[in-house]
């Protein structure tokens, strides 16, 4: 099987240490990865902002890097589950279709197709609060919501659970959007920002050290509050924690 | 004649754009999910969590007797509950004047044991207003009518009445800040007898 | 075409500004959302009711015409006088028309959001006609003069201090007295005399059941009821999709309602009209007001599902941190931000984009609205239809040509982290860059992660 690496645009540019955390616990796992080049965005900030039908030529650029994959691997439910719901092609709708069905969002990737159930060399003892994204959850379903009366499952905390030392901490609101919202977090600062402010206070007021998730944007929204307030609180993508050794 | 176009335009609007026949779910509802042995119990709980008071009798002289004890019965009352005779007051044709009522006892017909809703139609109720305008409120209500659900409530009343409601507490609003008022426009307090 | 203002975004700033306010509401209403969540706790089946309720509306909506005139049919046999309105305006003057020819100049009116879709107070005052509303929270932002900004809890948005200080203005009450018992019991001795001295009582509809041609009407305070029996005259408005076919539906939209609203098992009083009473007269009205257009649209008809719960209103972490005035629509939060762009494009094309499109709503509604997905949609058909800002089109168009040429998308992303690393304080600066007004920008790497792995290839190829 080959597993093609999408890194989203953002966490190419910011974030390369989460994408080099992707690619080792993939590899570590005995996975093998591509990590097509030419690959860019996944078209959702044109598409969330109304204009879907402007990332004609983004889907385009995906669909011809990631032809050689058999699936696709992201560190981001956001950018994947826009991938599962619209990637379009009019000149190739069979393989746009195909990679909608087979792109997968890490942590669902490791429970559901790899079925990882231990990390035996992981180690993190510290404190941590896991900010659960609402398009991995929502949209991917990778955990269980609060809103609905079924059972309760995570696939991030399942994972996070194999780390030696990992004390997870308990939310008062363990499903609350961070407030990043692609553009709206421009668009809509006050709000945004506000939702931003009451999340990272949700973690601190329950003792994190660190805050993880699966969705750097989310992550990178958090940081900017926390960085803001000089809190001494860092974040780190799941991938950083899933593969630290220390 | 422009209502009758207006009613025309609106309808061919909707026959030209609604979407294919989908099909109703069969069946509708669901059984309770109280047991038969917990209906009184269930019913009780859920009149005290709706603001209300939930009593027990074997008797009308019983639930005369709590009235007695509750209420100023000199006041004007009114009751439509065949053996509890307590009325005092004769309704004029003037709905206004009934404003002074104190307490108004009603019959219940169907109760629901998962939200303690009461059933009381327009038969029993006589004059539409009494449930509403009276001060405080008491509803008789027979054991073996206590059903589970509202599934189960449906089929028991005859929805072709001129009005019914069902009944679940006093009179209550949190408009103010979430702080739960019992008492806003209707009855005050709401007395339930359960009658074995 | 014309194009609208970042309206909510604006109101919505200026009410995160006081941020203690802004706590307090998010607060009020997440209390509310949780009660919601024990509430449907106590109901094992509650996913498959939701299943059944959704699939009773969009088989009603499919069937719309015909239940309709299965309504008007039975409903004229009870005796209610049925009418038609196409939108606001003949909506209005249906009911105009039936005060006038009664001399009525009393009215009291229970909640409806029909009617303040339609506009009917401001329209029936400006005729000398004294409307009164006796839900408690619509008299209060009634004598406010302002609009509702829930749909169930319409003052929402005040505390009571300032009902305190509006009660004493208006009715009387003790200088500095907010105790809530002791303001409702006011507004109770207020109001009953309204009741008393009403011509016409108005009522909107919560479910109108075609085989049995009545309608329910579900109230706590028992205003509705009061207003309509004590009254000659009863109309009640509804907009089309209230209808549903039997009776036997009531329990499963009865079971829901209350717990989605409030986290109550039931609404206190859940009234069934079917007939007037003796020497009274009753009115339907039956409006359209682009009902008919949502229904034709596939993509947004299951909006007209939507029983009016505001569930989705109080779990919107949206909603919570910005009032929902700033809204500006009839219905505000995340059901009315789907609903509004329906009757005014323009004017409402920013309520779409006031959403994270975190989902929540769609799980919490009743009746399964994908209410999310809608508002993406609605994005979609505002970008396509001009309606949002043409420097954001311009910018998405630049995005697309930036991320479909590789090329230029790795020396943008040098350039950019190069220019962070340079001028920090210039990506910082809040009036460049709405970002950091209140959070700082990551801190820019020396290398993308694509840069490093080309690296390690060469390492290891070379």
């Amino acid at each position: 099987m080959n597993v093609g690496l999408f890194i989203p645009c953002y966490v190419d540019q910011f974030y390369p240490k989460v994408g080099i955390a992707t690619l080792r616990l993939l590899e570590s796992l005995g996975v093998n990865v591509i990590f097509p080049m030419e690959q860019t965005c996944c078209g959702q900030p044109m598409a969330n902002s109304g204009f879907q039908s402007l990332s004609v030529g983004c889907d385009r650029n995906f669909i011809r890097n990631f032809a050689n994959c058999d699936v696709v691997v992201g560190p981001s439910g956001s950018c994947v589950l826009h991938l599962k719901d619209h990637l379009h092609s009019d000149e190739n709708p069979a393989e746009a279709t195909r990679l909608r069905n087979n792109v997968y969002e890490l942590c669902e990737f490791l429970t559901d197709v790899l079925k990882v159930s231990e990390l035996p060399k992981a180690r993190f003892p510290h404190r941590v609060g896991l900010h659960t994204s609402c398009h991995g959850q929502r949209g991917l379903h990778l955990s269980s919501m609060s809103e609905l009366m079924a059972p309760k499952f995570s696939k991030p905390e399942t994972l996070l659970r194999m780390v030696d030392g990992l004390d997870l901490i308990q939310l008062s609101q363990p499903d609350e959007c961070c407030g990043f919202g692609g553009t709206f977090c421009v668009f809509e600062e006050a709000v945004s920002s506000k939702m931003g402010k009451d999340r990272v206070a949700d973690h601190l007021r329950h003792g994190a050290e660190v805050i993880t998730g699966g969705d750097m944007s989310c992550l990178m929204q958090l940081e900017g509050v926390l960085r803001r307030q000089k809190a001494p609180v860092r974040v780190m993508h799941i991938a950083e924690i899933l593969t630290a050794e220390n | 004649m422009a209502e009758t176009s207006t009613r025309d335009t609106i309808l061919a609007a909707i026959r030209r754009g609604k979407p294919d026949l989908l099909p109703l779910p069969d069946p509708i509802g669901f059984p309770p999910n109280i047991t038969p042995d917990n209906l009184v119990e269930s019913f009780m709980t859920m009149v005290k969590t709706n603001g209300g008071r939930a009593i027990r009798v074997s008797s009308m002289d019983e639930a005369k007797a709590f009235l007695a004890t509750d209420y100023d019965l000199s006041l004007p009352v009114l009751s439509h509950v065949p053996g509890l005779d307590i009325s005092n007051f004769t309704p004029a044709e003037e709905l206004r004047l009934l404003d002074t009522l104190h307490l108004v006892v009603l019959e219940g017909i169907v109760g629901v044991a998962e939200n303690a809703a009461i059933w009381v139609d327009e038969a029993a109720m006589g004059i539409r207003v009494l449930p509403f305008i009276t001060l405080n409120l008491s509803i008789v209500i027979s054991e073996k009518n206590l059903v589970g659900n509202m599934h189960e409530a449906y089929p028991r009343i005859d929805t072709s009445v001129g009005f019914g409601t069902f009944i679940a507490g006093p009179s209550k609003t949190a408009d103010i800040e979430q702080s739960l008022v019992i008492g806003a426009h209707g009855s005050k307090t709401l007395t339930v007898f359960i009658m074995e | 075409m014309k194009t609208a203002s970042p309206k909510h975004a604006t109101a919505a700033e200026t009410f995160v500004r006081d941020e203690e306010n802004t706590d307090w509401h998010n607060e009020t209403l997440w209390f509310v959302r949780s009660k919601r969540d024990r509430a449907a706790q106590t109901i094992p089946e509650w996913e498959a009711l939701r299943e059944q309720a959704s699939q009773i509306k969009n088989h009603a909506l499919s069937n719309l015409d015909n239940y309709l005139i299965q309504l008007e049919e039975n409903a004229r046999r009870n005796g209610i006088t049925v009418h038609w309105a196409a939108n606001g305006d003949e909506h209005n003057q249906i009911v105009y028309d039936i005060l006038r020819k009664h001399n009525a100049t009393k009215i009291v009116k229970s909640k409806s959001m029909l009617t303040e879709e339609c506009h009917l107070n401001p329209f029936l005052i400006k005729q000398g006609i004294e409307v009164i509303d006796t839900d408690l929270g619509e008299r209060i932002i009634q004598l406010r003069e302002e609009p509702p900004s829930h749909i169930v809890m319409p003052a929402i948005h005040l505390k009571k201090k300032h009902i305190g200080d509006l009660f004493h203005k208006h009715l009387g009450t003790d200088a500095g007295a907010d105790d809530p018992q002791y303001l409702t019991e006011a507004a109770r001795i207020h109001l009953r005399q309204k009741f008393l001295m009403a011509d016409v009582a108005i009522t909107g509809v919560n479910f109108a059941v075609a085989e049995t041609g009545g309608f329910v009407v579900c109230t706590n305070e028992g205003n509705a009821d009061l207003g309509v029996h004590l009254s000659k005259v009863h109309i009640a408005c509804m907009g089309i999709e209230k209808v549903i076919p039997k009776a036997e539906h009531l329990g499963v939209f009865l079971r829901l309602l209350a717990r989605s609203a409030t986290g109550q098992a039931i609404t206190t009083f859940s009234s069934h009209f079917q007939k007037p009473a003796p020497g009274q007269e009753m009115h339907l009205v039956l409006v359209d007001n682009g009902r008919t257009r949502q229904l034709a649209s596939p993509d947004f008809r299951n909006s007209l599902k939507c029983i009016r719960c505001a569930a989705c209103m109080n779990t919107c972490p949206v909603y919570r941190r910005s009032g929902g005035h700033s809204y500006h629509s009839a219905v505000a939060g995340p059901i009315g931000s789907i609903l509004a762009p329906n009757i005014d494009m323009n004017e409402y094309a920013d309520l779409p984009f006031a959403s994270t499109l975190c989902g929540s709503c769609s799980n919490v509604c009743p009746v399964k609205i994908d209410i999310h997905q809608q508002l993406y949609k609605w994005r979609q058909v505002l970008g396509a239809a001009g309606a949002v800002e043409p420097a954001k089109k311009v910018g998405m168009a630049g995005m697309d040509a930036l991320f479909s040429r590789p090329w230029l998308y790795r020396f943008a992303g040098r350039a950019g982290r190069w220019l962070m690393q340079t001028f920090p304080s210039l990506a910082n600066k809040p009036g460049l860059n709405p970002w950091a007004i209140h959070r700082d920008m990551p801190q820019p790497p020396e290398q993308s992660f694509r840069d490093w792995y080309a690296q390690q290839n060469k390492k290891t190829n070379g």
